[in-house]
């Protein structure tokens, strides 16, 4: 495909993948068995990362979860949900290879995606001095439960798509 | 449709912020983001808590500006009921069997949190109550904000509000899948059936996109955004109000 038309593509991969994790964030909520709701953010990101690789995912896990938190009216968070899902996003996308990445890769990446989200919330809402230490703290196991929960779906998610969309591993770059 | 999602925050008004220039707006609010975390006065944090309060209920009237905050209530109580825990040394206000529940550092620490967290999430608020989104993107432009990236931010905007309607769409008819009697949808299904359909999307955009003269025609510097009537007194009333409160604080 010519140059100019890969960047079409590309915008218009980045936006239609950015709208999905926004949408995945404000709409799709699953009642949790210890009472309120998992947002199904994490999945979002982890299936753009899985599906189109870090640079997509860095710039539309971030954005999304972003743009959720500035329509969901939350703006203060924006930021700081930038740079954890974008990381989060990016580094799934680096370790799971394209489509076949062995089983071990993928519990890795999971693994990471929790580390980032947990560890990534609990540092920067205290940094930013959006809360404090000790409350920050009471978050980790809510974002550790949000983000394996999230990585697990997010896998599921891209072989369910593979299957029925076969041209995914085409929009990859 | 069963859709739950407000995609776009704006409220429709008059008011002299609804008439305020895109751009001098976008400045003030990303300058008093940061002059909220310079000021630590009892003066200065008051008023970052209290002017998009106020310039708010100017705006979009008690309603709107009660829907906005009470969306921060939870936050804050669990910030007073938590912060003064931590800072637990200095001048005891409050103690129960000689265990200190709180002290004066530990009562500032709540006020300035809640002052930056208000103030901050108010200000940025007041920028989507009272700015539609195409303006903020031509505000945006008008910065020098590259074309794509423009262009990017204009189609998720306009992306969101649909995939969320197309979700709700999915998720209304999956749920007729359901056995008689059990309530809910089937998640993985439905979540599945909107990424596919949202993917089958890219090429087609992609192709609109092209149709529409992407890549051929040269692209603007910026926006020419027409200047409203007190233009320069817009920017000179932000400046005011942002130096008073670095002054203060």
């Amino acid at each position: 495909m010519a140059e100019k038309n890969r960047t079409a593509l590309r915008i218009s991969l980045i936006a239609i993948m950015t709208a999905i994790v926004a949408v995945f964030t404000l709409v799709i909520r699953i009642p949790s068995p210890i009472g309120g709701y998992i947002s199904l953010c994490d999945a979002a990101v982890s299936f753009v990362a899985y599906a189109f690789g870090p640079i997509t995912g860095l710039i539309a896990g971030g954005l999304g979860a972003a743009f959720a938190d500035l329509i969901g009216g939350y703006p203060q968070w924006a930021v700081i949900s930038f740079i954890v899902h974008g990381l989060e996003a990016f580094l799934m996308g680096l370790i799971v290879k394209k489509g076949n990445s062995s089983v071990a890769m993928r519990i890795v990446a999971a693994l990471i995606a929790v580390i980032i989200v947990a560890g990534g919330y609990l540092l920067l809402t205290t940094a930013f001095g959006l809360t404090v230490f000790s409350e920050a703290v009471l978050e980790v196991p809510a974002n550790i439960a949000q983000s394996a929960v999230g990585a697990v779906i997010g896998l599921v998610l891209y072989s369910a798509v593979r299957k029925a969309y076969r041209g995914l591993d085409n929009l990859r770059w | 449709m069963g859709c739950s999602m407000n995609v776009s925050s704006y409220v429709y008004g008059t008011s002299f912020y609804h008439r305020f220039d895109v751009r001098p707006k976008l400045i003030a609010t990303l300058a008093f983001s940061i002059i909220a975390f310079i000021v630590s006065s009892h003066a200065g944090l008051l008023l970052v808590f209290l002017i998009p309060v106020l310039i708010m209920l100017l705006s979009v009237g008690r309603k709107e500006t009660w829907h906005c905050y009470s969306r921060l209530l939870p936050l804050f109580v669990l910030i007073i009921l938590f912060a003064p825990l931590q800072e637990r040394s200095g001048e005891v206000l409050f103690s129960a069997g000689g265990f200190v529940l709180a002290t004066r550092e530990g009562a500032e620490s709540v006020l300035r949190i809640i002052a930056r967290l208000g103030g901050i999430s108010g200000a940025l608020m007041l920028l989507l109550l009272t700015e539609r989104n195409e303006m903020i993107i031509k505000g945006l432009r008008a910065f020098h904000m590259p074309y794509n990236a423009a262009l990017a931010a204009s189609m998720i905007l306009r992306f969101i509000p649909y995939l969320g309607e197309l979700f709700a769409e999915i998720r209304d008819s999956m749920s007729l899948r359901l056995e008689e009697g059990r309530r809910g949808y089937p998640i993985l299904p439905s979540i599945t059936a909107l990424v596919v359909a949202s993917i089958r999307m890219i090429p087609e955009t992609a192709s609109s996109l092209e149709e529409r003269g992407f890549g051929l025609r040269k692209k603007a510097a910026g926006v020419a955004l027409k200047r409203p009537e007190y233009y320069l007194i817009q920017w000179l009333i932000s400046a005011i109000i942002l130096l008073s409160l670095l002054i203060l604080g």
